[in-house]
């Protein structure tokens, strides 16, 4: 009916400001949604793009012998479609710096068709080429190598200049820190790089094949066992791809940002429900007559309510379509930012699948609703029923209680009077007001709580956990280099760290297991941040890798060294607050205690010692500093800064739109008592002390329930967002927690002072001539 | 010199292009313990001349005299102030507060004025006794403007402004609540000042103002009121 539209946009126009409440949240919910999908959405189709074009193993078997016949054996496999084989080993960039960077080398040869890199730029990968290496881009680019350069790569004894003949990207390395202990990529430190049979054979002297790359076909029966039979003694492991670092990681980011999206827009839709509720329902009890002229005009109850629901669907429609459009254009590229730092992709995709339009769908439902609860009851009664008014709900009980304290409830004063039967009138109105004020509070104490656990953790590791100096990486010690660097660096500790898998009876989980020699550079401390000395009779874990293994103190362990046949098992002694780096920690007495020798990988220096010092150790691989690792930690924090730096800006607008619609609701509802009260002779001081009386009231509750609310929330948050690798404690410091408190106290002040300042506005005489 | 006295007011409207007198040039004054009634149809001026004298409207032209002061001149505080010492308003749709209790409405007033009366004596007086604990919505349309009465009493104002006050009410109410804010000017001294367009209080007035199309059309003073209870209505 065409005057019901135009009446629909004269409403909407009047009440302006709280449609755009629910605007803004619809907007938000939408927005929040659809960025975070389209970067996973993305993320997921972009891999699964590479992983095709680059035709991706099902499976890596790790052998210290391969040959042909082996291979064959595979091959013939019931469940084995294709199968290659190559070399794999870490080499040093000559670049005469004693912070070397090391590049992981794969040989290729002509029968390779499985997990090829994608050549970005430069030749296309040339089997027979004796001096050519395709290097990935990024570590390229960090190094300003481009393709006709030449760089000089050793391993062990053995040295080779090669021409940088091309520039490429492998999806086996979308994820790819580098060694087991570092949690994000360094580029300049850790690169991948693939050359030719005949080019290894020239770098060191021959080929010997160590890993075996498997794609499976159809047949569900799957025999890793098969791998070990086929290769005996040299057997070391298998690694399905789904379980190797890179694609665990890309699982982990995408199932994060799904859980976020999911969680923040879920707390919108909830918003935008109940504000769009008690907007309708407003509205309606003020057309209340309107409702029984047009009943009264012949319009039936479906009629009515349809109009009323158009509302709902208008304003979630025009919120959804601009909220789906900000989303791709402001948060996805924000989202994608922070997952640049720890995926390396070539190319990012944004890409919103159907359920962002489900997500908008939901919430044209949930609105659509909120208006037909709201219209059902109005429509149902006639007019004159509903004009009476409803008089402020009184129990037998308080009656009772009335009347004994009659005086003294007098003396409570009028404001509070006022103010609880408001409450308690319109208890949906004062439940939204304390939910702005939680939302606000849980928001802000999220934001920047994340950022102070971030920051509390990377201090905590950099901190209080290490207080070494350099680091330096150790390959192959030599007993002479051993004795050596014992001579020259008094104050040390060794350290042993490799990959291991883990095992209980009920789970497994991939980690780092580390031996410390004797020394305080690293100090461990219990959940409730007592210190504790390194045992003897067992090892250490993290709390979140406890969690992930299901174990607790008195728990027994398996550990199996990846890559070798080293396996054994251990007593957890005890859980450690630590956040990183995520494994199990053990005393190099212990590990002896398994007939295992203690080969350092790794020597803690107390100093910082002039780098000529370790230049002619050959076992010295790298030297890092701590100071650089902090570095690290810290860039890859401030990208997710711009993620917080969004949070915070969503709930600063969360607390400022509720609180206004809030206040806007209540003004206009009491607009009438606020002029009696003007013509009684109330001054608008007065009056906006009352208003004040009740945001207080609100803020009060709100904070009761928003700071617990709120840190629950952050923990809940961090444990899903973590990574495995480096477990962020939940921290908030006092100066956020007054910031959050702060700045929604101060919102709903303003607001409820600018609402004060409208008084000055009300026309005593129009608000008073009509009783409607 | 009069306690009210009103000195050539206009007050006008601009509508479009045009300009509306709702009151033109109009002068009249008003004693203590006047009960005045001011009659005249529906759109004559009635309301705006109630407005202004109780300061919720500014006139164009004129001026306003209240016990030697002039209310025209006031700025927004004072106003206020004005307003809250010397002013009772009683509606013709109550504008209670629906928060309140008949009680709480009045002692909200009560708590205003320095000079106010006791609360629970006016209510008392109004025969609201029972009422007290009870909210508007559980009150009838009488017993509601008793409540305003009081509420507008107990400020103990120098003026009381009743804009149709009977208006909402049937006949035995609505005369009865004549006949308490007649006896309020009788016993406090206040000046009443009733707008009505119900022609049968005209002979109960002590002074008779009619308006017509924002005029003065006459005065009127009676010396010897007759009694609301005896008014055929």
């Amino acid at each position: 009916m065409k005057y019901l539209v135009v009446k629909t946009y004269r409403d909407l126009m009047k009440n302006w400001i709280q449609f755009v409440a629910v605007f803004i949240m619809t907007v938000l919910s939408v927005a929040i949604y659809a960025g975070m999908e389209g970067v996973w959405n993305g993320l997921d189709y972009v891999v699964q793009n590479y992983y095709q074009t680059a035709n991706m193993a099902d499976a890596r078997i790790f052998s210290s012998s391969i040959n042909e016949s082996e291979i064959e054996q595979i091959r013939e496999l019931h469940f084995v479609d294709d199968v290659s084989s190559s070399m794999v080993f870490s080499t040093i960039l000559d670049n005469h710096e004693i912070e070397n960077s090391m590049i992981r080398i794969r040989t290729l040869n002509i029968d390779d068709r499985i997990a090829i890199p994608i050549v970005q730029t430069g030749s296309e990968i040339a089997y027979n080429s004796n001096n050519g290496i395709w290097l990935n881009t990024e570590f390229a680019r960090e190094h300003s190598i481009e393709t006709g350069s030449h760089i000089i790569l050793a391993f062990q004894s053995f040295s080779k200049e090669f021409e940088v003949i091309g520039l490429v990207f492998s999806p086996e390395y979308i994820y790819y820190p580098g060694s087991i202990a570092e949690t994000v990529p360094n580029h300049r430190r850790y690169g991948y790089a693939f050359i030719s049979e005949v080019a290894a054979t020239e770098f060191v002297g021959g080929v010997a094949h160590n890993e075996v790359r498997v794609i499976f076909n159809d047949d569900q029966n799957i025999a890793l066992d098969e791998f070990g039979n086929i290769f005996g003694s040299y057997y070391l492991d298998t690694i399905l791809e789904i379980d190797t670092i890179s694609a665990n990681q890309i699982a982990k980011e995408i199932s994060q940002m799904r859980i976020m999206a999911q969680m923040f827009s879920f707390v919108f839709i909830l918003l935008a429900l109940l504000t769009m509720y008690t907007t309708m329902s407003r509205l309606i009890r003020n057309q209340t007559v309107t409702i029984g002229l047009l009943k009264a005009l012949g319009m039936s109850n479906t009629r009515i309510r349809m109009h009323y629901c158009l509302y709902g669907i208008i304003i979630s429609l025009a919120g959804g379509w601009l909220g789906a459009f900000l989303g791709g254009l402001i948060l996805s590229p924000a989202v994608i930012r922070v997952k640049e730092v720890t995926l390396t992709l070539p190319v990012w995709e944004i890409r919103v699948s159907y359920t962002t339009y489900m997500v908008m769908a939901l919430i044209t439902v949930v609105c659509l609703f909120s208006c037909l609860i709201a219209s059902w009851k109005r429509t149902r009664e006639m007019p004159a029923v509903t004009m009476r008014g409803e008089a402020p709900q009184r129990n037998k009980k308080s009656r009772r209680r009335y009347e004994c304290k009659y005086e003294l409830a007098i003396d409570f004063s009028f404001e509070w009077q006022w103010i609880f039967r408001d409450i308690k009138r319109a208890k949906l109105r004062a439940i939204i007001g304390v939910i702005g004020i939680v939302g606000g509070l849980v928001l802000l104490i999220a934001g920047l709580g994340f950022r102070d656990s971030i920051n509390y953790s990377n201090a905590y590791v950099f901190n209080v956990q290490y207080s070494y100096v350099d680091k330096l990486l150790l390959n192959n010690l030599t007993p002479e280099d051993r004795t050596l660097l014992e001579t020259q660096f008094d104050d040390h500790q060794w350290l042993f760290d490799t990959r291991a898998r883990f095992e209980t009876v009920s789970h497994h989980r991939n980690g780092l297991l580390r031996v410390l020699d004797e020394g305080d550079f690293i100090r461990f401390q219990d959940i409730n941040q007592f210190d504790i000395p390194l045992p003897h009779d067992g090892v250490l874990l993290n709390r979140r890798f406890a969690n992930t293994l299901g174990v607790e103190r008195g728990d027994q362990l398996d550990i199996q060294i990846i890559g070798t046949r080293i396996e054994f098992t251990v007593d957890v002694v005890d859980i450690i607050y630590s956040p990183a780096p995520q494994g199990a920690f053990m005393s190099k007495d212990y590990f002896e205690s398994f007939g295992i020798p203690f080969l350092p990988t790794a020597m803690l220096l107390g100093d910082s010692y002039e780098d000529d010092l370790l230049r002619n150790i050959e076992s010295v691989q790298n030297k890092v500093r701590i100071v650089d690792q902090k570095n690290d930690m810290d860039i890859m924090s401030q990208s997710v800064m711009t993620i917080i730096a969004l949070l915070i800006m969503a709930s600063v607008i969360l607390s400022v739109v509720i609180l206004y619609n809030l206040g806007a609701l209540n003004f206009v509802e009491r607009y009438r008592e606020y002029a009696t009260m003007k013509v009684l002779g109330f001054y608008r001081r007065e009056i906006t002390l009352l208003m004040l009386r009740e945001t207080v009231l609100t803020l009060l509750v709100g904070t009761a329930i928003g700071i617990p609310a709120g840190f629950w929330f952050l923990g809940e948050y961090i444990a899903i967002v973590a990574f495995d690798t480096f477990d962020w404690i939940p921290s908030v410091n006092t100066v956020s927690l007054v910031i959050a408190q702060g700045v929604v106290t101060l919102c709903s002040i303003v607001v409820t002072l600018i609402l004060g300042n409208q008084i000055r506005k009300i026309n005593m005489v129009e608000a008073l001539k009509s009783g409607e | 010199m009069a306690f009210i006295k009103l000195n050539h007011i206009t007050r006008s409207y601009k509508s479009g292009k045009s300009i509306i007198n709702a009151l033109d040039n109009v002068s009249f004054e008003i004693e203590k313990g006047d009960f005045t009634v001011i009659l005249g149809p529906s759109g004559s001026g009635k309301s705006t001349l109630l407005n202004l004298v109780g300061g919720m409207d500014f006139p164009t032209q004129g001026e306003i005299i209240v016990d030697g002061s002039r209310v025209e001149t006031l700025n927004e505080r004072q106003l206020t102030k004005y307003r809250r010492e010397n002013i009772g308003f009683v509606f013709q749709f109550y504008n209670l507060i629906p928060n309140l209790t008949a009680f709480e409405n009045v002692d909200l007033a009560n708590r205003l004025s320095p000079n106010a009366h006791n609360s629970r004596e006016i209510m008392e007086i109004m025969g609201l006794k029972d009422r007290m604990r009870n909210f508007p919505a559980e009150m009838s349309g009488g017993e509601q403007q008793r409540v305003s009465i009081a509420r507008a009493i107990c400020k103990n104002p120098k003026i009381m402004l009743c804009d149709e006050p009977t208006g909402a009410l049937d006949s035995t109410t609505g005369k009865n609540v004549l006949i308490t804010l007649q006896e309020m000017a009788k016993y406090y001294g206040n000046a009443v000042i009733v707008v009505t367009h119900n022609t049968a209080i005209a002979s109960s007035a002590d002074r008779l103002v009619r308006l017509k199309d924002g005029k003065v059309e006459s005065i009127t003073n009676n010396v010897w009121p007759e009694l609301i209870e005896n008014v055929e209505w």
